[in-house]
């Protein structure tokens, strides 16, 4: 159950505006690596948004972690977010705070135990590279290494669901490819990963399950890793 | 939950109160002022209170006695006395006690009884009467009055029932009074506290986006309001616990037959109500600000 996601027959209707979403159905497996594409506006966002219930939907049932976020329980949505970490693409660090306390923020506030955080603050920041700059300031630091950051503090509550709304859409290509990669390494050690994004190029590299959406509508859902054992 | 957890709430409500300085002087001493009106009102009715159990204890009727009353039938005219609907008690004063009992209430100026010494004691015979409910004195001066051998009576209603009056209407009034500040007062701190929910708005964001619970979000703002009443209700006891303490010694001091509530153990009461009333007000006054403009 744990980093699974589906959605059936999803639509998600804003007052006086088109409907950001029809119809969707999509299911995700656990530890599967899966892009959301689509031009700006075809409900990239919203699709993140509904996952990690910032918002409801209007219509049909998503399913996260086993859990039907139609009927959870509004005191209960804390913990569903503990399991899923997300990342912007204007990364959303506390300003004044040191990238080490930007990591352990989420730790502090889900209560863990100093001797916890002092153990797992600098695993997370080695695994995004970012050790020598525990006690930088965000400003201090380049682009791709607060974007770094921003995934440290998503992935250091050990979610099984990771979700990326145009995490590259700020960085230049080189920047761009590392953060990739570093989401990649991610979703080797179990992690399901969504990348919303418009970046071709990206995408293309990876060749990973792109989910493609047009207008609120789900209009191809293809696997190449799939397709290349049917050729 | 953690102790240090609650270590880490006051310092965020600490951070949140340094932030906005200034509104957070100005909620507190919003708070400081309601509450020491509070006090002033809470002070002045319980000493109406107080004054009125006082003159309602003492003597309420006084049946003065024909002078040539002849002291044989003073048992006859108790048990006449008693048996008026409402007598709770009825004393007989000699006209001997009568001079003793007024020598003793003029204290210093005793010496204008002199003339008494010398011509003889002027006073009658007298009945103390005490009623169960002030508001029965007139039937029973009306009873009193037909007894034969009763040739005057003197009753002190009218003070008991102004002060009465009085007392009631200063309750309504500062009952008014009050409310009317508790509302301004919980809407500056929870002006105060929104300030700072705004202020953290980008931290609250991020809290709610890695799985901080309501509560986790929401404490630190109710302290930072608690912290702001308490610090305003401390002002308000202090300046109450003075103030009345240099009026006490004052009117003990000018007008010893003034009945006033001593300034112990009221004032510690006084000062945990207000403490309380306090913290309470801060604490509505920011959960009021959070249900708005904190959608968690």
């Amino acid at each position: 159950m744990a980093g699974t996601i589906t959605l059936i027959g999803v639509s998600k209707v804003y007052p006086s505006r088109r409907p950001a979403l029809v119809d969707v159905n999509v299911h995700i497996d656990k530890g599967e690596f899966v892009f959301l594409t689509g031009s700006s506006g075809a409900g990239k966002t919203t699709f993140m948004r509904l996952l990690y219930c910032e918002e409801r939907a209007t219509e049909g049932q998503i399913i996260v972690n086993g859990r039907d976020l139609n009927r959870i329980r509004p005191r209960h949505i804390p913990y569903l977010r503990r399991q899923i970490g997300v990342v912007f693409q204007d990364y959303r660090l506390l300003p004044e705070r040191t990238i080490w306390e930007n990591v352990a923020f989420p730790l502090v506030v889900t209560e863990w135990s100093r001797r916890e955080i002092e153990r797992r603050v600098p695993a997370v920041l080695e695994l995004v590279g970012l050790r020598d700059h525990a006690q930088s300031l965000p400003r201090e630091l380049s682009g791709g290494e607060q974007q770094r950051a921003a995934l440290a503090r998503a992935i250091a509550l050990n979610p099984s669901i990771l979700l990326a709304d145009e995490p590259t859409g700020n960085l230049d290509p080189a920047n761009a490819n590392a953060i990739m990669d570093l989401m990649e390494e991610i979703n080797r050690m179990g992690t399901t990963v969504v990348v919303a994004t418009h970046a071709e190029t990206i995408v293309n590299r990876m060749r990973r399950r792109v989910v493609h959406l047009h207008a609120g509508r789900v209009v191809s859902d293809e696997d190449p890793g799939r397709y290349r054992h049917e050729a | 939950m953690r102790l240090r957890t609650w270590g880490y709430y006051l310092r965020e409500a600490w951070k949140g109160i340094r932030v906005n300085g200034l509104m957070s002087l100005a909620s507190a001493s919003t708070v400081a002022i309601s509450l020491l009106v509070l006090a002033l009102t809470l002070i002045l009715a319980v000493n109406l209170q107080h004054m009125t159990d006082v003159l309602e204890s003492q003597v309420q009727i006084v049946a003065y006695l024909q002078p040539d009353f002849d002291r044989q039938w003073k048992d006859e005219l108790i048990a006449k006395a008693r048996a008026i609907p409402h007598v709770e008690r009825v004393a007989f004063v000699t006209k001997e006690e009568g001079l003793a009992r007024l020598r003793e209430q003029l204290g210093s100026d005793a010496e204008l009884l002199a003339a008494a010494d010398e011509v003889g004691n002027p006073l009658p015979d007298a009945l103390d009467v005490w009623v169960d409910d002030p508001s029965h004195i007139p039937g029973v001066v009306q009873a009193l009055r037909s007894i034969e051998s009763v040739d005057a009576v003197d009753y002190k209603q009218d003070v008991v029932q102004r002060l009465t009056t009085l007392s009631d209407g200063v309750r309504t009034l500062g009952l008014a009074l009050v409310a009317m500040l508790s509302a301004a007062t919980l809407f500056i701190i929870s002006n105060t506290i929104r300030l700072t929910v705004f202020a953290r708005r980008r931290e609250v964001a991020i809290m709610k986006l890695v799985g901080a619970t309501n509560g986790f979000i929401r404490w630190p703002f109710l302290l930072e309001g608690a912290i702001l009443g308490l610090a305003g209700a401390l002002a308000a006891a202090a300046a109450a616990w003075f103030g009345y303490e240099w009026f006490v010694q004052r009117v003990t001091q000018g007008l010893p037959f003034v009945p006033i509530i001593r300034a112990q153990p009221f004032l510690a009461r006084l000062s945990e109500v207000l403490l309380l009333l306090g913290m309470l007000l801060g604490a509505a006054g920011s959960a009021l600000s959070l249900r708005r403009f904190l959608r968690v």
